[in-house]
């Protein structure tokens, strides 16, 4: 073996060894300026994220979860898409915490946005203000509540005659709701109240009609 | 053929090495291999949201500033109530999000969503109602249908 060969395994061997004190005492530092978090949740499938005011959230772990976190109050939760539970907590220095979680269904928070609405926005610039567009994605979503996604085709979207005794704008469009397409007119005027009629394509009798077009 | 100068010198660098993977390994018994969590600064209400809003894949958040903006917070009934506006990363959705100081710590009450629904809105004062109303979030009435 030649000396230079030597010469180098030696700075090799010094520069891991060095790698691993300095791990070593990263270690114990960390552990004498945080606290240790140990979360379990009874659900084995609920993402455990943690916050803390005027920060982001981190997600720590599916299950179960252990962190090393600074000193301070903490918003801790485990979450699925259906069930949540929440705990807030404070971390102390050199302090082990354990807490368990068990998720409970979550309130309906905002069941008319289960649908994603695709192409809706091309109505706006036909003539619908955005509170009339919002009023038409409510009267679609009562419609198809379970609807995954709405699809407004923008190439058929074109304007009906309006009414000139009331005032009432038409837009004529076929929708999509999920797999199945349909014609639809929705009538608006002045105020954010639009009126919606849904046909199956080329019929002429609406096989849903709601809201009022004021 | 070594010679016994190799030898030693391959002894001592073996040595060496084991020491080192006992330094880490002592490294990680005392961190008890648990995460180390450093958060970023972010707006108010920015985590809150995150958590709410939750992932899509795996432990992942998504990150304000990032993937989405709060673009608006109002605060309603002495601070304890909030309602934060939020666009997606290209700008090209808009929701609303309204919160609830609940132990000292906002949560999500409702939301994120661009409408809700008449019966949502019961739970709200009524100062949040006005404001939601105002912004054409809260619009469908089952008995106007």
């Amino acid at each position: 073996m030649s000396s230079r060969m030597k010469q180098w395994i030696v700075v090799l061997a010094l520069i891991i060894l060095g790698l691993g004190v300095y791990q070593l005492i990263a270690a114990i530092k960390l552990t004498t300026t945080t606290g240790l978090l140990q979360v379990t949740s009874d659900d084995k499938k609920s993402v455990i994220s943690v916050s803390q005011a005027n920060h982001q959230a981190a997600g720590i772990g599916v299950g179960s979860a252990r962190a090393h976190l600074k000193p301070g109050t903490y918003t801790v939760v485990a979450s699925t898409s259906t069930a949540q539970a929440n705990q807030i907590i404070t971390i102390v220095k050199h302090q082990t915490l354990t807490i368990d979680l068990k998720p409970v269904k979550k309130a309906s928070q905002n069941p008319l946005d289960s649908t994603t609405f695709v192409g809706a926005d091309a109505l706006v610039s036909h003539g619908l203000s955005s509170g009339q567009l919002a009023s038409l994605k409510g009267l679609l979503s009562a419609y198809a509540p379970k609807a995954q996604t709405i699809t407004v085709n923008g190439s058929s979207i074109e304007s009906g005659e309006t009414d000139p005794d009331t005032g009432v704008f038409k837009l004529n469009f076929t929708v999509q709701i999920d797999s199945g397409t349909y014609s639809a007119t929705v009538n608006y005027a002045v105020s954010n109240n639009v009126q919606l009629l849904l046909y199956t394509q080329g019929s002429t009798t609406p096989l849903y009609s709601a809201g009022s077009a004021t | 053929m070594p010679t016994n100068t190799d030898k030693k010198f391959i002894r001592w660098t073996v040595l060496l090495l084991i020491l080192a993977v006992i330094l880490f390994v002592a490294a990680g018994l005392v961190t008890g291999n648990a995460k180390v969590v450093n958060l970023a600064i972010a707006p108010p209400l920015a985590g809150e949201i995150s958590q709410s809003i939750g992932g899509s894949s795996g432990v992942t958040l998504p990150v304000e500033g990032k993937d989405y903006t709060i673009t608006q917070t109002a605060y309603f009934e002495t601070n304890t109530w909030a309602v934060a506006t939020i666009t997606n990363s290209d700008g090209s959705n808009t929701s609303y999000i309204v919160l609830q100081k609940v132990n000292g710590v906002f949560q999500v009450i409702l939301g994120p969503g661009t409408a809700f629904a008449q019966s949502d809105n019961n739970q709200l004062p009524a100062s949040v109602q006005q404001y939601l109303q105002a912004n054409h979030v809260l619009i469908y009435q089952p008995g106007s249908a």
